[in-house]
């Protein structure tokens, strides 16, 4: 019945799981999208989910606390998950193999295998941040030909970006 | 559980908020912070009032316990933990706290411990990321909200103290609001002896690579509300909402992140006399007030993962608004017992291994197929 009525009426809605390393932005972008604005944020520790409405898609957005200890809580939330947000700090030049693994442990377990792969090249307002395509590289997606995926520039403080980002999600979600 | 006592007020929202209100806004209270966390408005509509008066007894009877500890912990341990249930005064917490976890005894027999951990540089690792995360724990208190203030600084020095007196532990982001919450009541060098007790005995393992035993927790808990709340456990069952993912934040800040402030030091002070079953018992209370009553259960067509959704959201914000007194008697009446959650935690661990061994199996059976 609810896939009918989203059908005729265009409501879709997507399940999205947002995950990164610690301090790259995921609580400031999701609490961004939400309310438009800039909030301090503390460290996340269990998650935080709000709904986000986008060009008729209904966003549900889980954002789940991103230090190394806290990740072996993160595979808890893949099930159900159609979209992954992988967000990186750009500017953090040290740690981009460390998000690198990470994101291809996170896609490469079975539950999350159909998910559509975003990154957010988050903190682009940095003078020495890295550009997409050097983000793109540096995480092994150049090669990665199975899965969709894409990389959008943005800055969570200004909003640059998000908004481009939840576009292609909805262009390429098969609800 | 069956109380039918409101613990939430309704904290009008909709009145104007004139300057006035909002200077005094501005102004901390009595907690130190100048926006109440979990509190929609003002922390005074939560938090319950003792008349001066008696306020003095109980200051007496704590100095008089203290005198007599051993006493009390032994023979008298009843008086000492039904005075704890009922708040301890905030005046007697600086004292109190260190002798209920034992952080003064250890700090007695490690004289000069702090000042040597101190005076390292630490593991380049744990002191960075401490160091990233130092000014985003309480941005809303007046003692953390800035680097000028005095508790940033000693929230970095108990943490890179900790991380160095066990490497194998480092730093985990859940232990900065507990070493926070004892930095608002006691001295750098006292906080680090109770912070050592909490994370070594009342947690043990929380933080540790892996997370093993928080997320045994998370099972052990789901577990005892068959008993508890049996209709929370139906409907979390129902929903296939995955316990770990509500629990873990409470557990491992003991709730700091989770209750209006009153709460959090009233629970804190139950904790520390009577251990990890307190946190059980909180967590019990609060998803039995999302999800115990049948009037909260509308299943239907809206869809199971809607459902959950919301499910797990509500539970998130489950502790806003709570009222002290009767939140902390609907805590006591849960009264969960050693051998409950012995009991449970045997069940669980049985658990766990079968299915480790089927996983185990069942691994080995695709290795072979390949």
């Amino acid at each position: 019945m609810g896939k009918i009525f989203s059908r005729l009426f265009g409501n879709k809605e997507m399940r999205i799981l947002m995950l990164g390393l610690d301090n790259a932005g995921k609580t400031t972008i999701l609490f961004k999208l939400k309310m438009g604005e800039y909030v301090t944020t503390i460290p996340t520790v269990g998650f935080n989910v709000e709904t986000v409405t986008y060009k008729n898609v209904k966003f549900s957005v889980w954002d789940v606390g991103g230090q190394d200890k806290l990740r072996p809580l993160w595979r808890h939330y893949y099930t159900g998950t159609q979209a992954l947000i992988f967000v990186v700090d750009s500017s953090d030049r040290d740690r981009i193999d460390e998000a690198r693994q990470e994101l291809h442990r996170i896609i490469s377990d079975r539950e999350m295998k159909d998910a559509l792969i975003l990154v957010f090249a988050n903190k682009q307002d940095h003078k020495d941040a890295m550009r997409p395509q050097e983000i793109q590289e540096k995480l092994g997606l150049t090669r990665l030909r199975d899965r969709h995926w894409y990389v959008q520039p943005a800055c969570a403080t200004s909003g640059d970006g998000l908004q481009e980002g939840l576009t292609w999600l909805t262009v390429n979600h098969k609800g | 559980m069956g109380t039918n006592e409101p613990v939430t007020k309704d904290i009008g929202q909709g009145d104007n908020t004139s300057l006035d209100q909002e200077q005094q806004q501005l102004q901390p209270d009595k907690y130190g912070f100048i926006r109440a966390p979990h509190v929609t408005k003002d922390v005074r509509a939560v938090e319950s009032s003792i008349p001066s008066e008696v306020l003095r007894r109980r200051e007496q009877k704590w100095r008089d316990m203290l005198q007599q500890w051993d006493l009390f912990t032994s023979k008298k341990f009843k008086k000492l933990r039904n005075r704890c249930r009922k708040g301890i005064p905030s005046s007697m917490r600086m004292a109190a706290w260190p002798y209920l976890c034992g952080g003064v005894f250890r700090k007695e027999k490690r004289k000069g411990l702090f000042q040597d951990l101190d005076s390292q540089s630490g593991d380049p690792v744990y002191v960075d990321d401490i160091r990233k995360d130092i000014d985003r724990q309480f941005p809303d208190h007046e003692f953390f909200k800035s680097e000028d203030e005095s508790g940033q600084k000693e929230l970095f020095r108990v943490l890179k103290a900790y991380s160095i007196m066990r490497p194998e532990v480092g730093y985990c982001q859940a232990q900065a609001p507990v070493a926070a919450l004892l930095l608002m009541h006691m001295p750098t060098e006292d906080a680090f002896f109770c912070f050592v007790e909490i994370c070594d005995k009342y947690l043990n393992g929380y933080y540790s690579p892996g997370l093993e035993t928080v997320q045994l927790d998370g099972l052990i808990l789901f577990g005892l509300l068959k008993k508890f709340s049996p209709k929370a456990a139906q409907r979390l069952n129902k929903l296939d909402v995955n316990p770990t993912c509500v629990m873990t934040e409470w557990f491992m800040c003991c709730f700091t992140r989770t209750l209006p402030w009153p709460c959090v030091l009233r629970v804190f002070d139950m904790f520390l006399c009577e251990g990890i079953r307190v946190l059980f018992e909180v967590g019990i209370v609060l998803i039995d007030s999302v999800l115990g009553s049948s009037a909260s259960s509308k299943a239907g067509a809206r869809g199971q993962y809607l459902e959950s959704f919301e499910v797990l959201k509500s539970l998130k914000v489950a502790g806003d608004n709570l009222l002290e007194e009767p939140f902390i008697r609907q805590v006591i009446a849960v009264d969960l017992s050693r051998e409950d959650l012995v009991r449970e935690h045997k069940r669980q661990e049985t658990k766990k291994q079968k299915e480790e061994k089927r996983r185990q199996k069942d691994t080995a059976r695709a290795k072979r197929s390949i």
